[in-house]
């Protein structure tokens, strides 16, 4: 008897949190005559959760300003947001529930654990997942049909915009590479080296800085022995950080460093980061993918005062913000196209051809059947400490190099 | 307690069986998956129950297990085409051979010593799954192919759920089993007094290793579970943050007894779905509103959910 009453409690508490209420069936998931839901997530508690926060609000608020304006063909955008910590197992429960729910398509994802834990799940479930601002080239290379990617950029994009402005404007003829050797790092020195030897171009150093090293002596002084013409840094902020106070203290004033992927995300912070000593700046450039560099110079202003007008409880949104705003677009542009009618089968061929110039990121918005990477131009910057001057770019990645280059 | 066992012992296995056979039939995928994940935490924190609460060691390498299980399962599968079934046992081998070395090394500490030196195992652990990367992927983790079951591949959530149910079931069995064997009895009474054990006979150290060495098994098993429903593992789900949530698994259920056991995973393993369901508003509080649950249910439960359950019906049952 007890067992029984046990048994029962067990299988209907189960049933009954995970939720037995589905959504009323419909022809297609997520899509009345009067709504269209999507299914949105990304960190917003944890460690992470500043990557997550601002580009989400970025979508939503373009998602409010559309609503407001009348929505698409009739439809007004409904949205649920959940916090998948930047965590695999959470995505997979999400996305999950998403996907009972009847979602049309979901919109999420700030680290590439998390989204490539889930590429296989919504293409088996043919449901279209854009990734919000995560970038890694794993979620997108090689391609898959359901899942889009890379609003800032891949490193394959980075590496070539940075690759090119070192042979172009500074005349490399050799470059030393400091970065990680996690996916980020191996993504970013296989387009160096291709770039490289399509340039006959010598890779004299590549030093390994994992992303949680508190010392970088022995990297830099390597690099400054094999003295190359250029410098490359794959890494991250922190150590991105630890390299230029080295810079300033081994007297490498003089080489040429170009930092990626990230390394300064905001010049304000990185100055700060330096303890305000911006002599290891003379010579510094660095790589990103936006129309400006600051969310209140005048090309991104407009859409900070969306985001603060939607989110007044951030009144300053990071300029990582802004990453959030080409997979919104390129989706709205994509349902529009798909016209009244829409099922997933006309989103598809819709999002399958998707050019949008964003006026946010330097490059357009691209989607075409065999590619998922939608931003690949990258815009190279000079920083000296006060003054940030675009020198080169935007590069569009597979105007520099073959892809094909990358086939395996 | 010790000898045979009980009716309800052996009905409880064959009924997660049925239940893991039938329930796909009802269930959607989200509620399945969700299901696995339970799944893993009972077997997870049984196995941990076996080390602390049933021997009464304080060890926090449960988890380095837990991924050595997962990492070999894995890697036996993608790399070298071995079926899940063939893998996990080999993979639970391979776990009990280091879990006896590191047991070699550790049983002659106790209390907050022990705790150390298998924080320092499981932290050594962690670093390999991030640094090896030609065999664990490092930071960038594995992507997992659909689990190969030698008469069938499991694709499905369904199918996940009922090779998941299974194994839970045989796990759970075994526990028993271990409950009312002569070990379990030794482990009970080292777990009750080291010197009163030591005195009438019992050998501390090799009882104590081999709990570590089971507890570890079952944390094998947990992770070859996870490869079974994941497309992805990477080093994060490694972390100390699965081990804090399995310790208080055993706190909030009540250590040293399978029903607290089961009772803690279900309630800590499904809360954040229920904040998930019921603060949807609210998502920067739900973390608040779970540490806040945790620390009233420790603060009002002692002993558990078990435990209170226990002193309620004993005090009835002496009222009466």
């Amino acid at each position: 008897m007890v067992l029984k009453r046990t048994a029962s409690l067990i299988l209907g508490g189960l049933a009954l949190v995970a939720g037995l209420a589905p959504a009323a069936w419909a022809q297609v998931p997520g899509v009345t005559d009067t709504e269209i839901k999507i299914g949105m997530f990304s960190p917003l508690s944890g460690p992470l959760a500043a990557y997550g926060t601002d580009p989400l609000n970025a979508a939503k608020s373009y998602f409010e300003m559309i609503n407001d304006e009348g929505g698409i063909n009739g439809r007004k955008i409904v949205y649920q947001v959940e916090d998948d910590k930047c965590t695999p197992a959470e995505a997979n429960t999400i996305v999950r529930k998403y996907i009972n729910d009847g979602v049309f398509l979901l919109l999420g994802g700030s680290c590439s654990g998390s989204t490539v834990s889930i590429q296989e799940l919504v293409n088996q479930e043919k449901i279209p997942h854009f990734m919000l601002n995560a970038s890694g080239d794993a979620g997108v290379y090689p391609p898959t049909e359901y899942q889009f990617g890379s609003a800032p950029g891949t490193q394959r994009a980075t590496l070539a915009a940075v690759m090119q402005y070192a042979i172009d404007g500074l005349g490399a003829k050799t470059v030393g590479v400091l970065g990680p050797d996690d996916a980020m790092g191996t993504s970013a020195l296989e387009m160096i080296y291709a770039m490289a030897k399509k340039h006959d171009i010598q890779v004299v150093a590549n030093e390994i800085i994992p992303n949680n090293a508190t010392d970088v002596t022995v990297p830099v002084l390597n690099v400054q022995s094999a003295n190359p013409d250029v410098i490359i840094l794959t890494t991250y902020a922190p150590p991105t950080t630890l390299v230029m106070k080295k810079v300033v203290e081994f007297g490498l004033l003089d080489t040429p460093i170009i930092s990626a992927i990230q390394g300064v995300s905001n010049t304000v912070d990185f100055v700060k980061s330096l303890d305000g000593d911006t002599s290891g700046l003379g010579n510094f450039y660095y790589a990103h993918p936006l129309v400006a560099e600051s969310m209140d110079d005048p090309e991104l202003k407009p859409w900070k005062d969306l985001m603060v007008k939607y989110f007044p409880e951030r009144p300053e949104p990071g300029i990582i913000g802004a990453y959030g705003f080409p997979h919104a677009m390129a989706i709205v542009d994509a349902i529009k196209r798909a016209g009244p009618d829409l099922t997933r089968e006309s989103f598809m061929a819709a999002i399958n051809e998707t050019q949008v110039e964003t006026k946010v990121m330097a490059a357009p918005t691209v989607f075409t059947p065999d590619r998922r990477d939608s931003n690949r131009g990258q815009i190279i910057v000079k920083f000296d400490g006060t003054t940030v001057e675009r020198v080169g770019g935007p590069y569009i990645w597979d105007e520099l190099i073959d892809p094909s280059t990358f086939d395996k | 307690m010790y000898g045979t066992l009980s009716k309800s012992e052996t009905l409880w296995p064959v009924f997660i069986v049925i239940a893991g056979l039938l329930l796909p039939f009802f269930a959607n995928n989200y509620q399945l998956y969700l299901g696995c994940v339970l799944i893993v935490y009972v077997v997870l924190a049984l196995g941990l129950d076996i080390i602390m609460g049933r021997a009464g060691q304080f060890a926090f390498s449960h988890i380095a297990f837990y991924g050595i299980g997962a990492y070999a399962t894995a890697i036996l599968q993608q790399r070298f085409g071995v079926p899940f079934p063939i893998g996990l046992v080999i993979a639970v081998l391979l776990s009990a051979g280091i879990a006896w070395l590191v047991a070699m090394a550790s049983v002659r500490l106790r209390h907050i010593y022990l705790g150390l030196a298998t924080v320092a195992f499981a932290s050594a652990a962690q670093w390999l799954a991030q640094t090896w990367k030609g065999v664990t992927g490092g930071v960038d983790g594995m992507r997992l192919q659909p689990s190969d079951m030698i008469f069938f591949t499991s694709r499905t959530d369904a199918s996940n759920f009922r090779i998941l149910a299974v194994i839970l079931a045989i796990m759970l069995l075994l526990n028993f089993l271990l409950i009312r064997s002569r070990l379990g009895r030794a482990m009970a009474a080292i777990r009750d007094s080291e010197h009163v054990a030591s005195v009438s006979g019992i050998d501390v150290r090799r009882t104590k290793a081999w709990a570590f060495v089971i507890s570890s098994a079952y944390a094998c098993v947990g992770g070859g579970m996870l490869v079974v429903f994941n497309s992805f593992i990477d080093p994060m789900n490694f972390t100390f943050a699965p081990a804090v949530l399995l310790l208080t698994m055993l706190v909030v259920g009540g250590m040293g007894s399978v029903a607290g056991v089961v009772i803690g995973s279900l309630t800590m393993g499904i809360l954040p779905e229920i904040l998930r369901s019921t603060m949807g508003d609210f998502i920067v509080w739900q973390e608040f509103v779970y540490g806040l649950i945790l620390v009233l249910s420790i603060t009002l439960m002692p002993q558990g959910i078990w435990g209170l359950v226990r002193n309620r019906t004993e005090s009835k049952r002496s009222a009466t």
